[in-house]
């Protein structure tokens, strides 16, 4: 018994010494003291897929999304599925699904050729399809990108106007429920 | 007959087969997760299992864990604990896919690839995998080796 637990000890301590090592002299290191964040991941492996060219999507709020859509001055794109997006989008917000994103960019290309700011979004603060959207679109070449981290569960939460399938503009989530 | 099959287990050609077998796989299924380590992180994450300051220390050490205990494994290197380190390996991942699976969660293995799909994976299909798995790894731990100098 004591021999197996002396193995075991070594088994674990060296797996953890070279994980920790390995993370450590990595290209993009996974930050060990940090809670859990969801666009960080994706952040990240986007500075690996451009061969260290460091990107950084600036986040954005709710209340200068709004004022930037109102103002016809960006595009907001919904990075979810299409179901999701036809059961309840942001007011004003144009689908693009990040699952689906070779197949439906071209669908919305001379959109986003006409407009500065692009925006993303997703389920909220814990999903990732608006980073790997944000990612998408770097790589096409677009520069002005924002996301919107809160997504749409703090837009529905703030009460901010949402619209369905049918263009039915709604006040919010609830009475649409 | 029993005692033909047991030493049968015991042999050292099947035992080695079984290390083989069960080693190679947890190499082959650590190298994704070890080059990807940031899409091994959400994998855990989707788990909905572990409190959010796990997530990053689970995604360094667990890939590491199931290649040095594999590389171990394989070589003949203290071997019956590696092999119940992977047993147990098995016996969690056995565990915590049954739990999503019984919450009707969405979420992908991240077994062998760090690859994630939109419908997440089989969980039937996977228990039935990684019982599977567990075979080579009793036979290990659980027959008589007079071969086992660990």
């Amino acid at each position: 018994m004591k021999k197996f637990l002396w193995q075991l000890a070594v088994m674990l301590a060296l797996s953890l010494f070279i994980g920790l090592a390995y993370n450590q002299f990595s290209k993009s290191p996974l930050p060990l003291l940090r809670k859990y964040d969801a666009h960080l991941v994706d952040l990240s492996i986007n500075n690996k897929a451009d061969k260290d060219q460091v990107v950084h999507f600036d986040e954005i709020d709710a209340e200068t999304v709004q004022s930037l859509v109102e103002s016809d001055t960006a595009i907001l794109l919904d990075a979810r599925t299409t179901e999701e997006f036809e059961s309840c989008h942001i007011s004003k917000a144009v689908s693009l699904p990040s699952s689906q994103f070779e197949g439906k960019y071209n669908n919305i290309a001379d959109l986003l050729a006409d407009c500065k700011t692009i925006i993303t979004y997703c389920e909220g603060i814990h999903c990732t399809d608006s980073s790997m959207l944000a990612m998408e679109l770097h790589k096409k070449g677009y520069q002005d990108i924002f996301i919107y981290k809160g997504g749409i569960e703090e837009w529905i939460e703030l009460g901010n106007p949402l619209e369905s399938k049918n263009d039915v503009r709604i006040n919010n989530y609830h009475k649409y429920e | 007959m029993n005692k033909k099959k047991s030493d049968f287990l015991a042999s050292l050609p099947v035992q080695v087969l079984f290390r083989f077998i069960l080693g190679g796989l947890f190499i082959y299924a650590s190298i994704s997760k070890i080059v990807h380590p940031f899409a091994f992180a959400k994998i855990i994450y989707n788990y909905k299992l572990l409190p959010d300051h796990l997530i990053y220390i689970s995604a360094i050490a667990l890939p590491w864990v199931e290649m040095i205990s594999g590389l171990f494994l394989v070589a003949g290197i203290f071997k019956r604990t590696a092999a119940i380190i992977l047993f147990s390996l098995l016996i969690i991942f056995i565990i915590a896919i049954s739990f999503n699976l019984i919450r009707g969660l969405d979420f992908d293995c991240g077994c062998f690839t760090t690859v994630t799909t939109e419908n997440g994976s089989n969980p039937v299909g996977l228990l039935i995998r990684d019982i599977l798995m567990l075979i080579p790894g009793g036979i290990i731990i659980f027959a008589p080796s007079c071969n086992r100098r660990d």
